[in-house]
């Protein structure tokens, strides 16, 4: 991951065709980039796609916060929830603050799914097609994921 | 023990399980070496 990071940085492909000296991974390029802005800021190394993950793991909370909320207009239940999320962190293998793209893809592909649920205007759509895009852009399985929400959207 | 108190437990124990994860990430964040 930090490679490719640094490629974005030093401004080489990312994808170029496999040497002893690199391999890409089989990721889309979303993560690389959001960890190379943010390694732009703070410097190169591990803390940079970290951060990224952490930030994203507690939106992925904040999401479940807020959809429960609306939901169930129960504060106590969304903040557990949201806390309880936090706790199948040894569980899920403590890959939420990894630097690797699961958390960010899930954070945008959980905003994406949110947001039409409560959606009232036409650009509420736009935007969560656009998240949609964004996730997928940051791990292509969120493409399999993207199909129940399609499905949902042509249905309503 | 009455549903409020027990409600009240349960939101502080999940409560702490979000600042322990944060803990955790935060002393990860600059491990100089591969947790992946």
């Amino acid at each position: 991951m930090l490679d490719h990071v640094h490629r974005v940085l030093a401004g080489q492909p990312i994808y170029p065709k496999p040497s002893s000296d690199f391999v890409a991974t089989m990721y889309t390029p979303g993560y690389y980039y959001v960890s190379a802005a943010v390694a732009w800021m703070i410097g190169e190394g591990f803390v940079a796609p970290r951060l990224v993950s952490l930030v994203s793991s507690l939106a992925i909370c904040a999401l479940v916060f807020h959809a429960v909320r609306r939901e169930t207009s129960d504060l106590y239940a969304a903040s557990v929830s949201a806390f309880l999320l936090a706790a199948t962190f040894r569980a899920a293998g403590s890959r939420f603050d990894l630097a690797r793209p699961d958390s960010l893809c899930l954070a945008l592909w959980l905003a994406a799914a949110v947001r039409p649920r409560f959606a009232t205007r036409p650009r509420h759509d736009l935007v969560a097609g656009a998240l949609l895009s964004a996730s997928i852009l940051t791990k292509q399985t969120a493409l399999l994921l993207a199909l129940p929400l399609a499905a949902h959207a042509i249905a309503t | 023990m009455t549903s409020r108190r027990l409600r009240a437990i349960v939101f502080a124990i999940a409560l702490c399980w979000l600042d322990a994860y944060v803990a955790v990430a935060l002393c990860r964040l600059s491990f100089p070496f591969e947790l992946e």
